[in-house]
């Protein structure tokens, strides 16, 4: 009796732990509000654009969506507006965008951030630069979605512009 | 007291009492990227100020979802409280995600010089192959090698050949390579291959080895070894960031 009882609360704790242990497959919080939550805005979102699951968009190193193949394709693209880019940079350092794919490989919901090389906030500075990369980002037209166990997930994903001496040095996620 | 009730929309409402705070130490079995985790850690620190650990576990959904600037100025308080126990992984999170060479370089060596020598693990990671990357992502080609091989040696003699990363060798490899030491670099490369005939990196960077030493027979030799590897195994892959040096379908399409 003994043993089917902690054999079965042996199973619950394996289970539980796994559910949430492993960050890198899907997890179904099955709710929108979580770290990096990007809430829809009708000022500046597509209101055409639709999600398949709004509860659970998944992170992108949970589902992997991809671009071409990937961060060749991506780099490919920006390299063609790297002058105009860097012709915007007030400020060496970190500019991010996070948008939202859905499950069918469309984007929207982009917004920015922007930090300096020793990662503090500084949202405000760089302006012209930040609507240009989102303006960038949203003509890369669609993405392969992410996918887990042969089924196709919404995710948040984000891309990372390093500013160095005004320079375009790098585009990773 | 510290009482407070949250909920998310269609989850269960959880009670965060001091109560709970203490009973579930410091790890709450909920995923970390929730609000609810969020909340208590915020409120552990509000009852415990100068915790470490709950400091670096709430940055990291910070660091995973993109919000850098809140994820290091709570990994930048862990470390201010635990350098040993921090410095590595912040170092990981700047050399990988950030590509911040010289910011994780400053932190493997300052924990290299705190830990009087132990070499503790980076994340997982052997401290002298993360040292010898961020010199190899800043050119620094001599102390690159000299971290690598250390890293190889030190292994290799405390447990094995086989219980060294592949990517040591990688690392080393194609430090040589652009030191243009190239037999010295195949020869690296051909250890990685005798470990794991399976490691794509290791034909492709063989081949580029052998196109610079203007050997084109080896060299296609290698690059179509490394589209069979590639095909069947493809190449090692991290879901969080791109890896240094990692290979993709387009590059051995290319012309060596």
């Amino acid at each position: 009796m003994y043993t089917l009882r902690y054999s079965f609360l042996l199973l619950i704790l394996i289970v539980r732990s796994k559910t949430f242990s492993q960050n890198t497959v899907p997890q179904h919080l099955n709710v929108k509000e979580k770290i990096g939550w990007i809430p829809f805005d009708k000022s500046l979102d597509n209101s055409n654009f639709k999600v398949c699951d709004e509860l659970n968009i998944e992170e992108y190193y949970q589902v992997n969506p991809i671009y071409g193949e990937g961060m060749p394709s991506i780099r490919k693209y920006f390299s063609a507006h790297k002058q105009l880019l860097q012709s915007l940079c007030e400020k060496d350092g970190y500019l991010i965008v996070r948008f939202v794919i859905n499950c069918q490989g469309q984007t929207d919901r982009y917004r920015t951030k922007f930090m300096s090389l020793n990662y503090s906030d500084e949202n405000t500075v760089n302006a012209e630069l930040q609507k240009k990369i989102i303006q960038l980002t949203r003509n890369m037209g669609n993405w392969n979605p992410g996918k887990f166990d042969g089924k196709t997930y919404d995710c948040y994903q984000h891309l990372k512009f390093i500013f160095k001496n005004s320079q375009l040095v790098d585009v990773l996620f | 007291m510290i009482t407070c009730k949250v909920q998310a929309q269609n989850t269960q409402t959880l009670e965060i009492t001091d109560k709970l705070l203490d009973s579930l130490s410091i790890y709450p079995q909920l995923s970390q990227l929730t609000i609810q985790s969020d909340l208590y850690y915020q409120l552990f620190l509000e009852k415990y100020p100068n915790t470490h650990e709950a400091y670096m576990s709430r940055s990291v959904p910070y660091n995973k979802t993109g919000e850098h600037a809140i994820g290091f100025a709570m990994l930048n308080r862990a470390v201010e409280l635990a350098p040993i126990e921090n410095l590595g992984y912040r170092a990981f999170v700047k050399l990988y995600m950030m590509h911040d060479y010289e910011g994780a370089l400053q932190d493997g060596l300052r924990l290299d010089s705190i830990t009087s020598y132990a070499k503790p693990g980076v994340w997982g990671e052997d401290m002298d192959m993360v040292i010898g990357l961020c010199y190899l992502q800043l050119n620094d080609l001599k102390n690159a090698r000299l971290r690598l091989s250390n890293s190889i040696n030190e292994v290799t003699k405390k447990n094995g050949k086989e219980w060294n990363s592949p990517r040591v060798f990688l690392y080393l490899g194609i430090t040589l390579m652009k030191e243009k030491a190239y037999p010295e670099a195949i020869q690296v490369l051909d250890e990685l291959i005798q470990m794991n005939p399976n490691y794509s990196e290791a034909y492709y960077y063989k081949a580029q080895c052998y196109s610079a030493l203007k050997d084109l027979k080896n060299a296609e030799v290698s690059i179509e070894k490394c589209k069979s590897v590639y095909g069947k195994y493809g190449a090692e892959r991290n879901p969080y960031f791109e890896l240094p040096y990692q290979i993709y379908p387009s590059f051995l399409s290319k012309g060596l």
